[in-house]
């Protein structure tokens, strides 16, 4: 190995599709886990998820048999709600039910911030119309993503993205957007590391995300 | 005032001009039924320029006719009666995600197998199920085609400023990654449509509205001057928009009377 790629300390590992599939594991990422872990690497494993809170991604984990710990993993969840903390934001969570746990503990009273996830629940005339005019007096609007559809049991359905597109376009302010590919969301994964980008990889299946 | 020389025909916006909206009930905006009678009387044409879609041409002249206004309904332009022209010279067949109390505009149009998209302002109707809907009908079409009845962003309902269809549009337009083409306000054609009913060419007319880009915006990049009030959705932060500046700023329409009968307007 060339001396520039052995300062690689820290690696990011994506989930659905880089070790798993579903319920499945993709042959030979259970060890080649382990022998990560075992050697003196950083791991974080990083996703893109809207709906799914880290707990519940880490029973599915287990239960493929991956030795898996609730801080390693760093979802767009996680990313929105460090930004919250950061920021000391009381926000307005339009995201799914079940993934409210991931944001247990945030104040959301006297509002100041939208955060806007996949969720059809939250997507009605009054909540669209409350988020619209606390972003208009300034409050920030955050978007786990942009995504413009996904796949439901009766066909494609409308993702959280035209719906941000919506409040971006009514007040002029456009979204901060958490999850992956965005520069901040790496950042943020990797801070506790103390690590420059240089010393890190990120193991995935899409080459755009 | 100089910038009002010359004028001789007007346009005004309704909502927020003539009339707001506190708790589903109209309330003139003071001054404003004397200010339409004065410009009626120095002989002024007037039409009424609208992008409301919540109610039926017919009835909003009904309303505004109890709250004292003088306004018939042939002076009314609103972008239904547009639309149902632009259905029936393009052969399209809409599904309307649209406002309950104007579906009556759309009575005598034919709906089966829709081939196009028309939303309007459809308040509590913009649900997600019902976005959702329009969505599923525009992506199942090879040249999906969706027409919005105005692009406004938001307006004012009970002192507190509520989304407008201009919002939904939008969504609409980045979910199917296509272009909306807009009925009402600030299409020039909807302009240039008033323009040939009064007879009149564009620098001699003034359009006065609470929209600092549908209808300032709009009736400026057709060569129209254009009045802003600070009555309905008007906020402070209108006056310095990065892209329009309005050719006057009036208190409300009463002052705006005054102004342009001062400068001559007609008499
Ligand atoms: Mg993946
Ligand atoms: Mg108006």
């Amino acid at each position: 190995m060339s001396s520039g790629a052995c300062t690689v300390n820290t690696v990011l590992i994506d989930l659905s599709g880089t070790i798993h599939i579903e319920d499945t594991e993709i042959p030979g990422s259970v060890k080649a886990l382990e022998r990560l872990q075992k050697s003196k690497v950083n791991i974080k494993f990083v996703t893109n998820t809207t709906k799914e809170s880290k707990r519940v991604l880490l029973e599915r984990l287990h239960s493929i048999g991956f030795n898996v710990k609730g801080e390693e993993i760093f979802t767009s969840l996680t990313a929105a709600r460090y930004l919250i903390e950061q920021r000391k934001l009381h926000p307005l969570l339009m995201v799914d039910e079940k993934a409210l746990e991931d944001f247990e503990g945030v104040s959301t009273e006297n509002q100041d911030a939208v955060v806007v996830g996949l969720a059809p629940e939250k997507f009605d005339y009054n909540t669209m119309n409350q988020a619209f005019r606390l972003i208009l007096s300034g409050a920030p609007l955050i978007a786990i993503h942009k995504g413009r559809y996904y796949k439901r049991k009766d066909g494609l359905a409308l993702g959280p993205g035209p719906f941000v597109t919506a409040l971006e376009f009514a007040t002029g302010q456009k979204a901060d957007i958490v999850g992956k590919p965005e520069l901040s969301f790496f950042l943020s994964a990797v801070e506790e590391f103390s690590v420059a980008p240089s010393q890190c990889i990120m193991i995935g299946d899409q080459s755009t995300a | 005032m100089a910038c009002l020389k010359g004028v001789n025909a007007v346009m005004l916006d309704i909502s927020g001009v003539l009339k707001d909206t506190a708790d589903g009930a109209d309330v003139a905006i003071p001054g404003s039924v004397n200010a339409v009678n004065r410009l009626k009387e120095a002989g002024i044409p007037i039409r009424f320029c609208t992008n409301e879609t919540t109610t039926t041409r017919k009835n909003l002249v009904d309303r505004l006719q109890k709250l004292g206004f003088s306004i018939k309904e042939e002076e009314v332009f609103s972008p239904a009666p547009a639309v149902c022209q632009v259905l029936r010279q393009r052969g399209l067949r809409p599904h309307l995600l649209v406002h309950p109390a104007s579906e009556a505009d759309f009575d005598a149009v034919d709906k089966n197998k829709p081939n196009c998209v028309v939303i309007g302002d459809a308040a509590e109707n913009f649900s997600y199920e019902n976005m959702n809907k329009a969505f599923q009908t525009l992506i199942a079409m090879d040249n999906p085609v969706l027409i919005s009845m105005g692009k406004g962003k938001y307006y004012k309902d009970s002192n507190s400023l509520i989304l407008d269809v201009g919002a939904y549009m939008k969504a609409l337009e980045y979910a199917c990654d296509i272009e909306a083409d807009v009925v009402g306000k600030p299409s020039a054609s909807f302009f240039l449509a008033v323009l040939q009913d009064m007879e009149r060419v564009p620098e001699e007319t003034l359009m006065v509205g609470d929209d600092i880009e549908s209808d300032v915006g709009g009736a400026q990049r057709c060569g129209i001057r254009a009045a802003l009030v600070r009555t309905g959705k008007y906020r402070s932060s209108d006056e310095n928009h990065p892209k329009v500046k309005p050719d006057i700023i009036v208190n409300d329409l009463s002052q705006l009377v005054d102004e342009l009968l001062a400068a001559g307007g007609k008499l």
